[in-house]
């Protein structure tokens, strides 16, 4: 009796140490190598933020967290145990430089993990981790096998007789990983709660990760491509003309860049698909000579189709890639996406989509009259560059995109930076 | 129970918090959530009415009406204000209604006044457009006399994508696009 209670007692201290949540101590107890990298710095993130980050009760058993075959800072799930049973399954991708918590409660994965955590005969198996292909998407399989004695008189795998049952986790390259929160039986996320935007990675954007170009660089890049140097002038030349019809041309990520579709006036058409990249425009001579809530909403569909290309088993984030930008007779603008996908605002349906477009552009157009009072001129009359460029950071403010969306000025051969003070006023322009 | 009675005025006294109103002109990003921009200088009722204008062989009949108290959104601020509508119906040559926005319920109509410019006595309004905002953008209305009123509409440029405007959208501009057109009222 002695010894039992000495042997339970073993295994409920081992089972104790190993989960402590607080603890920066890690063992790993899996059944396989880990990317114990990872794993110790979402340990630290998971520890300094647990109180946003926690959405269920029990505790991460980090000793038995698996990044399933990854080695490269991208993935680890970790099972959460309550009462002596794997309830949930927390998953934590990097995306760039940021990684994102979420809760799972796949069937598959719960008992993945109470096998690895609890059983006592168990192999890593079947025999190798695989790749397969799900739902079009790049998956990435590890499997373990259980014994299963016949009697329990005899549980020895080695001497007695019984079977082996294996069972798998599975890790797939999708964007629809980015969610943090508790994943529904349907696949939607539950985003209550927590920071949806992610938590930055204390192993800044991993290895192998090439370093982020600065938005301002990275659009002096774009413009000073000949083959979109010469569409940015047309449309320039364009934009003098006083023709009611708009112009515009996209660019796809193989650097082709083809005619928007025009058909009426006041208006450009982006066809926008898998490889789409970005678009310029011309707004015409009469209207208003920076970005309105539809272009900026339509920009966001570019931004969301940059990662949809990555190879199979990258973590790198294009989303900051996309662009589109502005020609105008008084001045042409750029903009670029500040952040990760998951930095992206979700997708609207479209009844919710009209209904906001239609505040948007009256808060817009609110917005410039009160700034064109406020620069003492009258309606009819035109904002200087300035209330131009507040009108950009009024307007995103009230979409909800303060701070996510990079506003670059292009004037000639001179690209800037424009921000806008804690006040509400805007910075010179920092040229780059 | 007079005590509760006296209780519950208290409370009450509290939580009825006046709402805060401002002239129309006032920038609706400086005021608080709830306030009023009420038209205490009775600047929108000159251009309440029925009005009439042709212009390129049409016949353009527009209907403006006030109406007080009208629920705004924009963002996370919610805001009322004094707001005129315009509804129109615009005749072929041949008498034939080509378009009409007659129909719609007053707050239903896509036309909506936002600021008022007083010293041009002139009211600026918003068009949302038609389909996929083809032609969004502002029309204003310049008050001339108690018979008179000049138009003005400037569309804006918008983009759009295979995403968000479906094929076989009518991107027909309806609205007069001429400097000034003279509405006379009816």
């Amino acid at each position: 009796m002695t010894v039992l209670l000495s042997l339970y007692s073993c295994i409920h201290d081992e089972i104790y140490s190993s989960s402590d949540p607080s603890s920066t101590e890690y063992t790993n107890k899996s059944l396989w190598k880990q990317d114990e990298k990872y794993i110790k710095n979402v340990m630290k993130v998971y520890a300094e933020n647990e109180a946003d980050i926690k959405k269920v009760n029990g505790i991460p058993y980090w000793n038995y967290a698996t990044t399933v075959d990854s080695f490269d800072e991208s993935f680890v799930a970790i099972p959460v145990v309550d009462n002596g049973k794997v309830i949930s399954v927390l998953k934590v991708p990097r995306h760039g430089k940021k990684i994102y918590f979420y809760y799972t409660h796949d069937e598959s994965d719960l008992l993945f993990f109470q096998r690895l955590v609890f059983a006592k005969n168990k192999k890593a198996g079947m025999p190798d981790s695989s790749t397969a292909q799900t739902d079009g998407m790049a998956c990435t399989r590890q499997w373990m096998s259980m014994w299963f004695p016949d009697s329990e008189s005899n549980p020895d795998p080695g001497s007695g007789s019984g079977h082996w049952e294996s069972v798998s986790i599975i890790k797939c390259e999708a964007t629809k990983d980015e969610c943090i929160g508790i994943a529904l039986p349907n696949g939607d996320c539950d985003l209550s709660g927590g920071n949806e935007g992610g938590y930055p990675y204390p192993g800044g954007g991993g290895e192998g990760t090439e370093p982020e170009e600065e938005p301002c660089e990275k659009t002096k890049a774009l413009v000073n491509n000949p083959a979109l140097k010469s569409k940015i002038d047309s449309l320039k030349k364009f934009s003098l003309t006083a023709e009611d019809d708009e112009m515009g041309f996209q660019q796809d990520k193989s650097g082709n860049i083809t005619p928007a579709q025009v058909n009426g006036k006041h208006y450009v058409e982006f066809l926008i698909d898998q490889n789409s990249l970005g678009g310029i425009h011309s707004h015409t001579l009469t209207g208003t000579h920076m970005f309105s809530p539809k272009d900026i909403l339509s920009f966001l569909s570019f931004a969301r189709v940059q990662n949809y290309t990555l190879p199979v088993g990258s973590t790198a984030d294009y989303t900051g890639n996309a662009f589109v930008g502005m020609i105008s007779q008084s001045g042409s603008y750029f903009i670029t996406f500040n952040g990760g996908s998951g930095d992206l605002p979700p997708p609207m349906t479209p009844a919710e989509q009209e209904a906001f477009e239609a505040e948007m552009n009256d808060t817009y157009r609110n917005i410039i009259k009160d700034l064109l009072k406020a620069e003492g001129k009258s309606k009819g009359d035109t904002l200087s560059q300035q209330g131009l460029q507040k009108l950009f950071f009024d307007l995103i403010k009230k979409m909800g995109l303060e701070g996510k969306i990079n506003l670059i000025q292009q004037d000639g051969s001179n690209t800037s930076t424009i921000q806008q003070n804690p006040d509400g006023t805007i910075k010179t322009p920092i040229p780059c | 129970m007079k005590n509760i009675f006296l209780l519950s005025i208290i409370l009450l006294s509290f939580s009825c918090k006046a709402q805060q109103i401002y002239p129309l002109n006032t920038n609706f990003l400086t005021i608080p959530n709830n306030a009023y921009l009420k038209d205490t200088n009775n600047e929108l009722m000159p251009f309440v009415g029925m009005w009439k204008a042709t212009f390129d062989n049409k016949e353009i009949t527009i209907k403006v009406d006030k109406v007080d108290y009208h629920y705004i959104k924009s963002g996370t601020q919610v805001f009322y204000r004094d707001v005129l509508f315009i509804r129109y119906s615009i005749k072929n040559a041949q008498g034939a209604i080509i378009k009409s926005t007659m129909n719609l319920p007053i707050t239903e109509a896509k036309i909506k006044s936002d600021v008022t410019f007083p010293n041009q006595n002139l009211i600026s309004f918003v068009y949302q457009g038609g389909d996929c905002r083809y032609g969004w953008g502002d029309v204003d209305l310049t008050f001339v006399d108690a018979t008179h009123i000049k138009w003005n509409y400037q569309p804006e440029g918008v983009i759009l994508t295979n995403l968000n405007c479906p094929n076989g959208a009518d991107t027909t501009i309806y609205l007069p696009k001429t400097p000034n057109l003279v509405f006379t009222k009816q």
